[in-house]
């Protein structure tokens, strides 16, 4: 199973001249697979993710989810889409309800619906004993955005995007949000769209790097951290462990394979820095 | 010099009164950068506040260059510039220009000093040629520079910077930086207020806060010995990490950022 964009354009029109805000772009999530689209702001990562939701039609390419033609009867309970400031949408009087309100809009029984609200806000770390009665506007800022991505697991999709997911979250709300994203991954496809690799380059298994709406990468994330400059190419900034390591060996002081763990980089640096004459 | 001498503040909420700072006391002087640094709900947003007198504590003092911001003195705004974290809610008018002279405007400045102010301003924050541009067309770090812009055109001796980065993306980030470091090598004592620790390892001091209460006042790499970050919420960048570990390894590298663990590890096998 798996949700693919095959030669994906897209152009904005509503004010001449057209602008191309996706050209011929491939993508190709899996069941159980976490994929990050990095680029910078304007590079088409926002039209990208409304192409694959299933809610704006390519203007040429395909989108198919699971061998069939993408369009908006998917979105929600096969293609959940996070936005940004996804807790600004929370409305109801709890945190169980608001949760649940997704199911039961789609018709699902309240039995079930009930059900799916509770597992969904396991899986994002906020247990329903103890949030589920709590208005979401109680809620810290890292805690209503998993308010948010429960509400959207909840409708049960097999794909999940989310849009710049961490931003203006603290350090411990960045890691509970990647967490949840990591834990629904287990049964869906996930999307993440970001302008920074901090977040989610270790965990991805594969990245799309968009330039100007083209495709300037994709493949394995492990490939990308082998070989980071098509990051530096596409303005994005190295995570900075990366960084020493690309400088090093820049200068020919290193020649180890690149890792993002800080503590077996500094390994692997020590190591050649004793060999050195 | 800012001074913050026991400070405590206290909001009243529906479900009775929140402590969100509680006897504080710390002071910055020109030419220095203090970086404030908590996780969310820790009292940040409320001390930038208490800074400029736009907030007044419910006990103890702040003093800017000996002024009591109780006393409501205009000085005090003039002398202390405050610019907060989203970029859209702070410009007022439809073209660069006039959004800087905004400020100047409303303290009845003359024309031409009027005129001198917001060129200054725009040089400073590199928006030299971008005058007349409706600001909803810049991208988010131009704006953010824009609304520094507006701040320095009132001239003031201090700048408190309230997560001035958190919401635009990494190229605006590095600009805004830039600015900032400027601005302290200019004089101006700076008040830099993030979460994000990268940022804060080059403040000259970092202030630390956890539910309201001062935890650490000091040096940057102090900080990361004398304090244990996951309890105050705050991340270790892996940088620091990275540079430990090399530290443990036998490597001695002096400062946490990139450039000083490549110049260290550099020296070291020559």
């Amino acid at each position: 199973m798996s949700l693919n964009l095959v030669n994906v354009s897209y152009s904005y029109d509503r004010v001449p001249p057209p602008v191309r805000a996706l050209d011929s772009v491939d993508l190709d999530v899996g069941v159980g697979e976490l994929v990050l689209v990095l680029g910078t702001t304007g590079s088409g990562k926002s039209t990208l993710l409304l192409v694959a939701s299933g809610l704006v039609e390519p203007e040429h390419g395909e989108a198919i989810i699971d061998g069939a033609t993408l369009g908006r009867e998917h979105v929600g309970s096969s293609v959940g889409l996070v936005f940004q400031d996804a807790e600004s949408q929370l409305f109801a009087d709890s945190v169980m309800d608001d949760v649940a309100f997704g199911p039961l809009n789609l018709g699902v029984d309240p039995t079930e619906a009930s059900g799916r609200a509770h597992e969904a806000l396991s899986t994002v770390g906020l247990q329903p004993d103890e949030f589920g009665d709590r208005s979401p506007f109680s809620l810290s800022g890292g805690e209503a955005r998993r308010a948010a991505i429960a509400g959207v697991l909840a409708m049960g999709p097999r794909y999940l995007l989310a849009d710049e997911p961490t931003a203006g979250l603290d350090a411990s709300g960045r890691k509970a949000v990647r967490e949840a994203l990591l834990r629904a991954r287990r049964s869906a496809g996930v999307v993440v769209v970001s302008h920074s690799s901090d977040d989610f380059l270790p965990h991805a298994d594969k990245v799309l790097l968009l330039t100007g709406g083209r495709t300037s990468w994709w493949g394995p994330a492990s490939a990308l951290v082998a070989e980071p400059s098509p990051l530096v190419r596409a303005g994005l900034r190295l995570p900075p462990v990366l960084s020493v390591q690309a400088e090093l060996h820049r200068r020919g002081r290193y020649d180890q394979p690149f890792t993002l763990d800080p503590t077996e980089a500094a390994h692997r640096i020590s190591q050649v820095m004793r060999c050195s004459p | 010099m800012i001074r913050f001498d026991s400070v405590s503040y206290t909001y009243g909420t529906s479900s009775g009164r929140r402590k969100a700072l509680d006897d504080v006391t710390f002071s910055l002087g020109p030419g220095e950068m203090l970086a404030v640094v908590g996780a969310n709900g820790s009292g940040k947003s409320t001390l930038a506040r208490l800074a400029n007198g736009l907030l007044l504590p419910a006990s103890g003092r702040v003093l800017v260059e000996g002024i009591d911001t109780a006393t409501r003195s205009q000085r005090v705004r003039t002398l202390v510039g405050i610019v907060f974290q989203r970029p859209d809610d702070q410009i007022v008018a439809t073209t660069v220009e006039d959004d800087v002279a905004f400020g100047p405007e409303n303290l009845g400045l003359e024309r031409d000093e009027i005129r001198r102010r917001v060129d200054q301003a725009l040089a400073a924050v590199g928006l030299t040629g971008l005058e007349a541009r409706e600001p909803h067309l810049l991208s988010g770090g131009q704006k953010q520079r824009l609304a520094l812009a507006g701040a320095l055109a009132l001239a003031p001796r201090y700048l408190v910077l309230d997560e001035p980065t958190s919401m635009i993306d990494p190229k605006g980030r590095g600009e805004v930086m830039r600015v900032v470091s400027r601005l302290r090598e200019d004089g101006h004592g700076v008040m830099l207020i993030t979460h994000d620790l990268e940022e804060a390892l080059v403040a000259d001091r970092v202030l630390v806060l956890q539910s309201g209460r001062a935890v650490f006042d000091g040096r940057p790499s102090e900080m990361t010995k004398a304090l244990d970050l996951d309890a105050v919420g705050l991340e270790l960048p892996s940088i620091v990490r990275m540079a430990e570990s090399l530290a443990a390894a036998g490597l001695v590298v002096d400062g946490m950022s990139e450039t000083a663990v490549i110049e260290a590890l550099c020296r070291s096998t020559l």
